[in-house]
């Protein structure tokens, strides 16, 4: 059993901080080409949430959580999700089983029992097999047969979906969606990063990324996010922000009020907040800055700001709208 | 006390911000105060007058606007450290490090201490000529500069007669047809008696007109040559004037109340009347002076202030009224002239303004006559006739006349306004009852015709 060293002892700081940035060096060695995407699945790991990463085949989603969870010491597990997928497929289910001779019941748990859950393609199964999914994910508990297990700690999922295939799909619904801290967007790599790519996975040695930590560094760590102070103007410049993405507020840009169908919940202002600390700590300071806000604005709010059938159909891209509004703000907040 | 620290380190960058902030304050003040000596002294520049005092009058009338909108400001946004703090982190690009730990002074773990740690390490390194280097307000410098050349533009620039003056004068033609500002004064001061004496706006408005003239004939430039038409144009609106005044006077003499009723409801006289018993100033002589300068086509300086011109020529004392009963130009007396055929009746006096009434009158020979002296005989019509000057359009000839010998007879202690007849106050037509209860009483006792008549419906029964 790992002893957990108590985070209110000073020289520990300075270790875990550089634990982080040697996390990030060890993962930037493996994923090429993949700093941003590398940042923010530390930052949706340090601050204690789930990611949904979206992207084309083939851009090495499921390299990068496993290399995570190789780095952070956590243990992976994969779940391939097809429509034919139940729910006691991935939470578990009550087995019978002999033990001593005598018949007796017994939970065997489903791959989600692990520390880095690797979802893949989350959006090919059900929504009640998504549910079983999303429970775990919200409550850190799955109940099976009436009684409730608790998941390991630290439980992060990290789910992917590909943008490409729609058909026989299950698209998850907004309320879930919103359940999902970061969404990450694999970009396609540019022409230097792919031929560092080709030259790096086509060789007789293939890199491997060390262990930088372990789980309790990383629980460790999510306790230090929260520590984190923040300056009052950041914090009612991340309100305004918020608020001025809503498409009912009559004072709020014109844009906003035509082209979005709903905005950005607080439990999403919850999320910016947070990442931002996380990216101040994995920035090696101790207060957010506007900076850090700026890095999380579109991981963190991108999948729950919603666009209406106007908007998508005058071409409005949600990103940039997010972005155009956030410099607006912040220019304020620091003016 | 953790905080101090940070004051304490931020003091040096507070002096430099208060000094760059009074700096910008003195400039900004300077500046509204030079803009307002500027406008000023344009505004004398093209409209005329003194051109320090306006300047002066400007600036003071900005400064004290910007001194208030500069302490109202400086009020609204104190320099406080959190200030300071931002506006090192602006400069310094340090990301909210000052401003955290000035607000988060203790507590916060390792967390906190190691964010107030990092913020004194940077306030160490904390740099004021870097950071908030001296620099002047350009802007404003820029702007006090533009309105400091104005300002000597306006004050210097020569006005156009001075120029004109330098290069060989006034022509002496133009000269001529300035009225003395001396005259055009004395005539506003009885103009503006005039209107005191009986409240008329119009007087006094003329009068006003006729300062402003006299202030710009005292001027050296070229702007005054359209002082004759302006006085052209007073003239005429003071012959207007006193020509209801002399309507009403008229009036008034005749013990006629319905031609003064009229004549007060023509012109805006004072209600009350005041000053009308009392002696009547010579409107005549009033309205000639201002009349004497208005020759456009042969303008002719007076001799002196109320003066006569020296062109025009007394011939006799006035003329006797009874002699003038059958000339032409008194009323209801129109008919040949009396004289032999030597006048000539260039018009009558009742049908002409309280000016004209003295200049068209009773001419002594025929219009294309030669312009010397009238042959005229003093036996033939004992009028005094001012033979004044040929013009294209005919000779223009004054006429003196005394007033008639009843008017001498008329004591002004006398006199007294008829009794106002009050009329009849006009019967009261309001219904005091409300609108509302005459709406209820007729839906509820009255059914309409309408309703009572339209078939297919019951008439509404009686209550």
């Amino acid at each position: 059993m790992t002893t957990e060293p108590a985070i209110t002892d000073p020289p520990r700081l300075e270790d875990d901080l550089q634990r982080l940035r040697d996390a990030r060096s060890a993962l930037a060695r493996v994923v090429v080409g993949q700093e941003d995407v590398v940042e923010q699945l530390l930052v949706t790991l340090v601050a204690g949430g789930h990611a949904l990463i979206e992207g084309a085949p083939g851009l090495g989603k499921t390299l990068l959580v496993r290399t995570l969870a190789d780095v952070c010491g956590l243990a992976f597990s994969r779940i391939q999700f097809t429509p034919d997928l139940m729910p006691a497929d991935v939470t578990g289910a009550v087995t019978l089983v002999h033990e001593s001779g005598r018949a007796t019941t017994r939970f065997v748990p489903g791959p989600l029992f692990g520390q880095l859950v690797l979802a893949d393609e989350i959006n090919r199964a059900t929504p009640k097999t998504q549910s079983s999914l999303l429970e775990a994910m919200q409550e850190q508990t799955v109940t099976v047969a009436g009684r409730p297990h608790a998941m390991p700690r630290p439980f992060h999922v990290l789910a992917t979906q590909n943008p490409f295939e729609m058909e026989g799909t299950y698209q998850l619904p907004e309320a879930q969606i919103d359940r999902f801290f970061f969404k990450v967007v694999v970009q396609y790599p540019s022409e230097a990063v792919l031929d560092a790519i080709f030259d790096q996975t086509t060789g007789a040695a293939t890199a491997r990324a060390p262990q930088a930590m372990t789980a309790a560094d990383v629980l460790r760590l999510q306790s230090l996010v929260r520590d984190v102070p923040v300056a009052s103007h950041v914090r009612r410049a991340v309100a305004r922000y918020v608020r001025g993405t809503l498409p009912d507020v009559q004072e709020n840009d014109a844009r906003v009020r035509r082209y979005v169908r709903f905005g950005v919940s607080p439990r999403g202002g919850q999320a910016l907040l947070l990442a931002a600390k996380a990216h101040a700590l994995l920035d090696g300071r101790f207060a957010v800055a506007i900076e850090d806000l700026r890095s999380a604005v579109l991981p963190a709010l991108r999948h729950r700001m919603q666009l209406n059938f106007e908007g998508m159909a005058d071409g409005v891209v949600a990103d940039g709208l997010l972005l155009e509004l956030f410099e607006r703000y912040a220019a304020s907040a620091r003016a | 006390v953790p905080v101090l620290p940070l004051s304490r380190g931020l003091a040096p960058l507070r002096r430099r911000m208060l000094a760059l902030r009074r700096t910008s304050d003195a400039a900004w003040v300077i500046a509204a105060g030079a803009t307002g000596a500027a406008i000023g002294a344009l505004v004398a520049l093209t409209q005329g007058g003194d051109r320090p005092a306006a300047a002066l009058a400007g600036a003071l009338l900005l400064l004290g606007p910007a001194l208030l909108v500069r302490t109202v400001h400086r009020g609204l946004t104190p320099l406080d450290d959190l200030t300071v703090a931002r506006w090192a982190e602006s400069r310094a690009g340090w990301q909210e490090r000052l401003t955290t730990a000035l607000e988060h002074p203790t507590g916060g773990g390792p967390i906190g201490e190691a964010l107030r740690s990092d913020a004194r390490s940077h306030l160490e390194l904390l740099d004021v000529e870097r950071t908030a280097p001296w620099r002047w307000p350009v802007a404003s410098l820029t702007w006090i500069a533009g309105a400091a050349v104005v300002l000597a533009f306006a004050g210097t620039w020569p006005l156009p007669d001075r120029r004109e003056g330098a290069a060989g004068g006034v022509a002496p033609e133009a000269a001529a047809a300035i009225p003395p500002a001396a005259a055009l004064r004395d005539l506003a001061d009885e103009v503006a008696a005039e209107a005191a004496r009986t409240d008329d706006p119009e007087l006094s408005a003329i009068a006003a007109a006729l300062r402003a003239l006299a202030d710009r004939a005292t001027l050296d430039d070229a702007r005054r040559d359209d002082l004759a038409t302006l006085l052209a144009e007073l003239t005429q609106r003071l012959g207007t004037d006193l020509a209801a005044h002399d309507a009403l006077q008229r009036a008034l003499r005749s013990d006629d109340a319905s031609a003064a009723d009229a004549a007060l409801a023509e012109r805006d006289f004072d209600p009350n009347l005041r000053g009308v018993g009392a002696a009547a100033p010579d409107y005549d002589d009033m309205f000639r002076r201002a009349e004497l300068w208005v020759d456009d086509e042969d303008p002719e300086p007076p001799s002196g202030p109320g003066g006569t011109p020296s062109s025009t020529e007394i011939v006799r004392p006035p003329l006797d009224p009874e002699s003038l009963q059958g000339a032409d130009f008194l009323p209801a007396a129109e008919g040949p002239a009396p004289s032999g055929g030597l006048a000539e009746i260039i018009g009558a006096a009742d049908q002409s303004q309280a000016g004209d009434s003295v200049l068209a009158g009773h001419g002594s020979q025929a219009l294309d006559g030669p312009a010397s002296a009238p042959e005229f005989a003093e036996s033939d019509t004992e009028a005094v006739l001012l033979v004044g000057i040929e013009r294209d359009r005919g000779r223009r000839i004054d006429v003196e006349l005394p007033p008639p010998a009843e008017w001498e007879a008329y004591d002004p202690t006398r006199f007294g306004v008829g009794e106002w007849r009050s009329r009849p106050e006009s019967p009261v037509s309001s219904d005091p009852t409300p609108l509302p209860h005459h709406l209820a009483a007729s839906r509820y006792f009255l059914p309409t015709q309408a309703t009572a008549a339209s078939p297919g419906r019951p008439p509404r029964s009686a209550p």
